[in-house]
């Protein structure tokens, strides 16, 4: 094997490209003109930023945090793209603008009237007394129709909105400012393009590590948070459609008074028929609402982020009490606007009432329709359970039609160099079969702990992919992923002397394998080109399983 | 930088020409009328052909129909060539190779039948094209009954779903499981084990039962574990239960198994049969040119 | 593979990605190509190897007709290599021995193959001969049946039924031969009282006397059919002037005998009793058809009135012949100027022996154009030339000497016309169809004869008896029917209306049409 008689300073040379190759995933690495070998405990307490933590800690984040030397006028990220990445500067100036013109239409992240199962455009709109009479400042941006909603089932990104500029405009950041943070923690798509100004020593720290951070320094949380609210809330919370025509400086001081409310899994958010003390707006993850039906409970819906919780509850005369049970799925982000706040909110901009009502109405409606359509709360269980809620991109074939050919997995197999990414297997619901294929999801679980970050936002929508270049194998997004996606395979090889870390030497070489999408291909995903019976589709949420549900019935 | 690709371009949630006049039969109503107006078009000519002159494959119209055939023939085969490879992903999706490998194997039929006038062939060789055409299109015709019969039948009559190729080694897990519950149960259980549910264990069975129904065939091959779990002691009716779930999903998957095998089996008779038609065909086109 | 992949938490606990290349390649699908292929190749195998080293019985198209069915074991008697059958392979036989052996000649193709007045296809765009006789369609398969298709490819109609176009007779309302005063009425009305027949065609049969194989009729000749009734020993010229210095006439037996002109050998074997002279007249009785004394006073006659007519004088035609009746003319040319070449060769005399020189020199040129297809039969030097009358004769001598061959001729005039000093000549054959084939054999048993000759009302005649008149009909003498007359029995569904049913392009030796004679 030439691998074993490499001399060592090849492999020193592998080794920075490996190194290198993880901390480009956000884009292209030709901007590093220079990147730390693997940081020492010692190492990180040199920046302000780790000083509060324990070595014991940091020698466990040491592989998600890099220090680059990035050129003067190279492009970090541009904006639209996911990243698991935050910036720390140390030295330098990075540079924030928009670059496009029209990105895809962006959404405003909080909207009320985002509701699932309301059909889309018409039925939620339709709640918005006159379209023209609330001018967002975000409007003004040459962002034309964010109030639309986009048609059909395309989505549109959500703006992050972490900085709030004008086209044309740019805003500098100079050392001791973090950014990026906000769409990494959130799983937000970055609002702006990032280019250094100037030739930059940059701290950057990859979403794991991030997490750690934020969980065991609450000066870390606290600074995260103010930026936060800083930076985004308050632009978030004006240019939320609920809030348009409120004052700004209104908003400004609601900014400071709403709490940020961090949720973990299944923690019980509201008590149906408790009173109802605050507004909630959902920042990242999902909330399940449910009803007590009988002796039972049913859920009604979910929320997701960007959906407003507590309308109907604050709006509505004679009802104070929660009318639903509400529970959180998962880490789950909450803004949190008291009582008395709301009230006060409502009690000086009485227009914005119009909007809340039309979304109350839009949820007792849901309800309603959930409470007549008893295969509703069953499909929204599904879906929170085998996590279809944060599928991006789900795999789903009709077994109506599905004459059991498995070309789809082998098409994905003959894309992927003979390895299949998906088995025809899964859960089934309906007639359709949830097949094992990555979902994509909102808040990628699989991405914390990797060691070597081979597992990464591809920086084209929401696919996540794999770089096999980077995976050592090790099985941890395998054991993370809660919906059998990931699987590793054995390559039939072992790792050469040469590899890294050392500890791989002589072992038998697994890699980790999931649905990329086909990102790379025009052609779109192979599993779905290649079905001959038309069989196999991407759906991209909860909505459109239920349309391909109605129409499979109809042409059944 | 990577490109970045449309979202569009990678979710796909409808068929690609789904209309409210789709069903299962047709899933595509373009597709379809594009093959009636095809046909209608083939047989007003040949209409026209027989009124004005004489069918006869050497004629410029017979001609015509046979070097139509000939070409859709290829197109056709491209079906084929699609599955086997995977690699003109590029080239469309596979869904449009299998509608036209479809619409036009009929037609590729219809044109063959038109160029010998609808007569039977007089030479060997060209009698044996006539016949390979049409045992070629009629059981391509018998593949899709089955593709569109046997799916239907297999979502609504079990609840799992199997892959054919895991069957055996699906099989062998569940009779180790149930041998594994078995070994610590009573010796009436073990009996009825051993007498009873062992045999429907033992390996995938081909029961042709299910082409007429899957849920009588599953009642017909259930061992009678009513009569058992009555004398049983409810501990055991535990482990009964837990029995009976994998005695119902073996015999489910022996549904799938012998359901699926026809969806795999009638290739057989419809694959070599083409590359045989193929070769003959070229041959015919080689002799027709050289003589 | 090992067993120990990823224990996972789905199905069955253990979820395994089929990675193998036979999962993404299948073995069955593999199978299935390969037994295919493996029947393809077998199959090719026996099928070439029957084209090229057998027969190739099993390559064929299907069985060749029994005719050509001794070739079947040889492809390349007939097939090149990449090209179509070539006509050259058909002629091996066809042309080269097709005369001798009595089988179907492309003689008959000539038609289409010379600059014939029918010719539509240039020489070189010619359709090859597989193109209309299509074999390899079973043994019993009569190749000679063309499809109608064929045809109609270049002939823009329908069918027979649908545009075909009239005849040409009938189209042109050719006159079938206006040379010939003759009333049918009249003949069928007298050869019924006379024979005492009781049915109309036999009167038509008296005269129209079939062919030995029952297909057509004999030409009429006056010997067989006329001569019963018609120049009897009482018929006589009327007195004609005999010619003197005062005037032009004939001359007397005598004076002929006494010239010893070449060809007048007759005037020795001629009854000097049948003439009565009363000095400055001669008369003759009996008159027979073709009378040589006639004839050679008329011939001298014209000589004198047209003197540059050169051979022409030697028949007995005008310069206006049909084009359909050229052929007939040459034919009689031959034989005349034969007959006079053998009487030229005893005169030792050198002007003679010019003359001699020159009527061979013709006859050369009339007997080569009569051999070959191709040559054009547009001679006309033995044709009479009206144009060359005598301009140093005055009118009235004109006139003196058409009052003479009026006496002359005029026994003749009872049913010919003389023009220009010669009797108009009267088609000898009576084949009016000259693309087609009609057999009356196969026609008068279901029909009668007056049914499609209809054109006279012979039979409406024969029911009043009126014998008495004269009917002149000799506008259609043959009475032939239109198209359509033949279009009532000839349609789809009843009896047959292919090409090939009236234009049979291989007849038979003893069917040959009339058109078909021209070239034998």
């Amino acid at each position: 094997m030439s691998a074993n008689v490499a001399d060592p300073s090849e492999t020193a040379t592998q080794q920075q490209r490996l190194y290198a190759d993880r901390w480009s995933s956000y884009g292209s690495n030709t901007g590093i003109l220079q990147l730390s070998d693997k940081l020492s405990a010692r190492d990180l307490k040199a920046y302000d930023l780790f000083k509060a933590y324990d070595d014991k800690l940091l020698d466990k984040l040491t592989p998600d945090i890099s220090v680059a030397k990035w050129k003067a006028g190279a492009v970090l990220f541009e904006e639209g793209s996911y990243l698991d990445v935050a910036f720390y500067i140390v030295e330098g100036t990075v540079n924030l603008y928009l670059q496009k013109h029209q990105e895809p239409a962006s959404q405003p992240i909080f909207d009320t009237l985002r509701l699932p199962y309301v059909e889309s455009g018409d039925g939620a709109s339709a709640g918005v007394p006159d379209k023209t009479a609330f001018v967002a400042p975000y409007e003004a941006k040459e962002k034309p129709d964010v109030q639309a909603k986009p048609k059909d089932s395309q989505a549109a990104y959500l703006a992050t909105a972490d900085f709030n500029l004008l086209h044309g405009e740019e805003h500098r950041l100079g050392p001791g400012d973090i950014f990026g943070e906000i769409g990494a923690l959130n799983g937000w798509p970055q609002s702006v393009t990032a280019r250094t100004d100037s030739e930059c020593t940059l701290v950057q720290i990859r979403l794991p590590a991030l997490q750690q951070l934020k969980l065991r320094s609450s000066d870390f949380k606290n600074w995260v948070d103010a930026i936060y609210r800083e930076r985004t809330l308050s632009e978030q919370l004006k240019t939320t459609p609920l809030f348009h025509g409120a004052d700004e400086r209104f908003i400004e001081e609601l900014t400071q008074r709403v709490g940020l409310v961090s949720c973990s899994p299944d923690e019980q958010v509201t008590v149906e028929e408790t009173p109802a003390d605050a507004f909630y707006l959902v920042r990242s993850g999902f909330l399940r609402l449910s009803q007590k039906v009988g002796d039972g409970e049913i859920a009604v819906t979910y929320l997701r982020k960007g959906m407003t919780l507590g309308e109907v509850e604050l709006l509505v005369d004679g009802i104070d009490t929660w009318q639903f049970s509400v529970t959180a799925v998962g880490f789950t982000e909450l803004v949190r606007i008291a009582r008395s706040d709301f009230e006060d909110l409502i009690g000086r901009f009485p227009a914005i009432q119009g909007r809340l009502w039309a979304a109350a109405v839009a949820r007792i409606k849901e309800s309603g329709y959930t409470r007549q359509n008893l295969g509703q709360p069953e499909l929204i269980e599904f879906a929170l359970d085998k996590g279809l809620v944060q599928g991006n991109s789900i795999l789903v074939i009709d077994l109506d039609v599905c004459t059991r050919c498995d070309d789809c997995v082998r098409g994905c197999a003959s894309t992927h160099g003979g390895r299949p990414r998906f088995v025809r297997e899964g859960d089934r619901y309906d007639n359709f079969l949830i097949a094992r294929s990555c979902y994509h999801c909102e808040d990628p679980v699989c991405l914390i702990g990797c060691p070597t970050g081979a597992i990464r936002r591809a920086n084209v929508g929401e696919v996540v992919e794999v770089a096999d270049d980077l995976c050592i194998g090790c099985g941890n997004c395998a054991n993370k992923c809660p919906y059998d996606a990931i699987v590793m395979h054995d390559t039939g090889e072992v790792w050469p002397d040469t590899a890294l870390p050392e500890w791989l030497r002589g072992k038998d070489q697994k890699v980790a394998s999931k649905c990329d999408l086909c990102y790379t291909s025009d052609a779109g995903p192979a599993c779905v080109n290649n079905c001959p019976h038309s069989c196999a589709f991407r759906i991209n949420s909860i909505e459109e399983f239920q349309q391909l549900q109605s129409v499979d019935r109809a042409q059944r | 930088m990577k490109t970045a690709v449309q979202k569009t371009a990678i979710y796909q949630t409808k068929r690609p020409d789904a209309s409210r006049w789709s069903n299962k039969w047709v899933q595509s109503p373009l597709w379809f009328m594009g093959f009636g107006i095809a046909v209608a078009v083939c047989l007003v000519v040949f209409v026209l052909n027989a009124l004005f002159g004489r069918v006869h494959p050497s004629s410029p119209w017979g001609l015509g129909y046979g070097i139509a055939a000939a070409v859709l023939f290829v197109g056709v085969f491209f079906y084929g060539v699609k599955r086997r490879t995977m690699q003109v992903r590029a080239l469309g999706r596979a869904w449009y190779y299998l509608q036209f490998h479809v619409y036009g194997g009929t037609l590729f039929l219809l044109l063959a039948l038109m160029h010998v006038g609808f007569r039977v062939p007089h030479g060997v060789l060209t009698w044996w094209l006539w016949a390979l055409s049409i045992w070629v299109v009629a059981s391509g015709l018998l593949g899709i009954v089955l593709q569109k019969w046997i799916p239907t039948l297999l979502s609504t009559g079990v609840t799992t779903e199997v892959n054919y190729d895991r069957i055996p080694e699906l099989t062998d897990e569940i009779r180790e499981r149930a041998e594994k519950l078995v070994e610590t149960s009573d010796y009436a259980v073990r009996d009825f084990y051993r007498k009873d549910v062992a045999p429907v264990l033992a390996a995938p069975q081909f029961r042709p039962i299910y082409y007429l129904g899957i849920s009588g065939g599953l009642k017909g091959q259930t061992p009678p574990f009513r009569h058992l779990r009555a004398m049983l002691p409810t501990e055991e009716r535990a482990k009964l239960n837990e029995l009976e779930d994998l005695v119902g999903t073996k015999l489910e998957i022996d549904a799938h198994y012998t359901l699926q095998k026809a969806l795999r089996g009638w290739l057989y008779v419809h694959v070599p049969v083409s590359v045989v038609l193929a070769a003959l065909l070229g041959f015919h086109i080689f002799t027709v040119l050289y003589y | 593979m090992q067993r120990d992949r990823f224990r996972h938490k789905g199905f069955f606990s253990r979820l395994q990605l089929p990675v193998a290349k036979k999962y993404v390649y299948p073995s069955s699908r593999n199978a299935m190509f390969f037994v295919g292929g493996i029947g393809a190749v077998l199959v090719l195998g026996l099928f070439s190897f029957n084209a090229f080293f057998q027969h190739g019985a099993l390559v064929s198209n299907g069985p060749l007709s029994s005719n050509h069915a001794a070739f079947g074991g040889d492809c390349s008697t007939c097939h090149t290599a990449f090209q179509n059958v070539t006509s050259d392979k058909c002629s091996v036989c066809h042309e080269k021995f097709g005369d001798e052996v009595g089988v179907h000649t492309f003689a008959s193709h000539y038609l289409y193959r010379s600059d014939d007045f029918t010719r539509v296809v240039p020489a070189a765009n010619e359709p090859a001969c597989f193109g209309c006789h299509t074999e390899h369609v079973g043994r019993d398969a009569p190749i000679t049946a063309v499809a109608d298709d064929n045809c109609l490819q270049c002939h823009g109609f329908g069918s027979f039924n649908t545009g075909h176009p009239e005849f040409d007779f009938a189209a042109d309302s050719l006159l079938d031969d206006g040379n010939l005063k003759f009333p049918h009425t009249l003949h069928v009305n007298q050869v019924r009282d006379r024979k005492d027949l009781v049915d109309i065609e036999q009167a038509c049969l008296y005269c129209h006397n079939a062919t030995p194989d029952g297909t057509g009729f004999q030409p009429i000749s006056f010997d067989r059919n006329c001569d019963t009734c018609h120049l009897t020993t009482s018929d006589a010229t009327p007195w004609v002037t005999v010619a003197s210095a005062e005037g032009p006439g004939v001359l007397t037996l005598e004076t002929l005998r006494a010239q010893q002109r070449p060809g007048s050998l007759w005037t020795y074997y001629t009854n000097p009793n049948e003439f009565q002279d009363r000095g400055g007249a001669v008369r003759k009785s009996p008159v027979y058809h073709r009378d040589p004394w006639v004839l050679e006073n008329l011939r001298r006659l014209r000589q004198i009135l047209y003197p540059s007519t050169g051979l022409a004088d030697l028949l007995r035609a005008s310069g206006d012949v049909d084009p359909r009746d050229v052929r007939s003319l040459y034919e009689e040319a031959v034989a005349t100027l034969d007959t006079y070449a053998e009487e030229l060769r005893s005169s030792p005399e050198r002007e003679v022996q010019q003359e001699l020189a020159e009527v061979e020199d013709l006859l050369d040129v009339v007997r080569r154009r009569l051999r070959d297809p191709y040559a054009p039969l547009d001679e006309t030097r033995f044709l009479v030339s009206p144009a060359a009358r005598d301009t140093s004769i005055s009118v009235e001598e004109g006139r003196a000497f058409e009052r003479v061959i009026d006496q002359l001729t005029q026994p003749c005039q009872k049913c010919h016309y003389v023009e220009e000093a010669t009797i108009v000549r009267v088609k000898a054959d009576q084949g009016n169809l000259i693309r087609a084939e009609f057999n009356h054999g196969a026609h008068i048993i279901q029909t009668r004869c007056l049914d499609c000759h209809s054109a006279i009302p012979i039979r409406q005649a024969a029911a009043t008896n009126t014998t008495a008149e004269w009917a002149e009909d000799n506008a259609g003498i043959q009475n032939l029917p239109s198209i359509a007359k033949c279009q009532t029995c000839h349609t789809d569904g009843k009896a047959s209306n292919t090409c090939v049913t009236c234009h049979l392009f291989h007849p038979d030796k003893s069917q040959h049409s009339n058109l078909l004679q021209y070239l034998e």
